[in-house]
């Protein structure tokens, strides 16, 4: 792959992967972007070592997942406890706030895994197989995480009375 | 019922993240690296390289053992363990590399 080939990957993977991140850092743009570099960059360095034995955007999900691993280690910041506070989207309407506040409170109530795991299956439509590559993890313990982020999610979303 | 509840919630709740400067602070950034290195297939020197350790290792083989066949009353049980056991370690490389070809 050369220069042109990953320049349209990037403008064809910048958006689900910035929004991946950002829900992962619990609506910390500017800390979410700068992870997003990291990991193109990252991607761009290592592109020889992309074998295409998975999809090109699985292969940058893992890289931007193991620097959001790297990142959290390094600093620690984002505990479930801090999610709530960390919500500083720049330039949105109230009613797109409302909903990002929704959204990271109920993601809020779980588990970094389990937030992985729902976050890349509901709102980036990753197959299981998808998920395994990028978090690393069984096939199996991803069914698990799955199932137990679909309790705790349901019981919350029964709370703050969300039907449809 | 759950899961459809779940699904809806997540469809509504998807962000559109706009571009905002991203991408081309992220090429202006990219211009700055090296271009990553082509990779160099080592394929041909490694099948070369062990092809030739192969007949070496082969012919070696041959002669010894034909040496243990002609005198096959000086065959200890040491040998015939590893005789054994090589033959074992090569059926089980060979399971290995049709393993690892599927």
């Amino acid at each position: 792959m050369n220069r042109a080939e990953f320049e349209k990957e990037v403008m064809l993977n910048q958006e689900p992967l910035r929004r991946f991140l950002l829900n992962l850092c619990g609506g910390n743009a500017s800390l979410s972007d700068d992870i997003a570099q990291e990991a193109f960059i990252k991607a761009y360095l290592n592109l020889n070592s992309f074998s295409g034995k998975s999809k090109f955007s699985t292969w940058l999900f893992r890289i931007a997942y193991n620097c959001f691993c790297d990142n959290k280690r390094v600093s620690n910041r984002y505990s479930s406890e801090e999610l709530n506070e960390r919500t500083h989207m720049a330039q949105e309407s109230a009613d797109a706030k409302y909903k990002n506040q929704e959204l990271y409170m109920a993601l809020s109530k779980l588990g970094e895994k389990e937030r992985t795991a729902i976050l890349l299956f509901y709102m980036e439509d990753k197959s299981l197989k998808d998920i395994s590559v990028i978090t690393g993890m069984p096939e199996n313990t991803v069914k698990s995480h799955l199932s137990r982020a679909r309790n705790n999610l349901s019981t919350h979303l029964n709370t703050i009375g969300y039907e449809r | 019922m759950k899961d459809d509840n779940i699904k809806m919630f997540f469809d509504e709740h998807k962000q559109n993240i706009a571009d905002d400067g991203f991408s081309s602070r992220l090429f202006a950034t990219l211009d700055c690296l090296p271009e990553p290195k082509p990779k160099t297939d080592k394929t041909p020197f490694v099948m070369v390289i062990s092809i030739t350790i192969g007949v070496i290792l082969f012919f070696e083989g041959l002669s010894s053992v034909g040496v243990v066949f002609t005198n096959y009353k000086s065959a200890t049980p040491e040998i015939i363990i590893s005789v054994f056991f090589t033959f074992c370690s090569l059926l089980a490389l060979g399971r290995y590399a049709i393993k690892d070809n599927a």
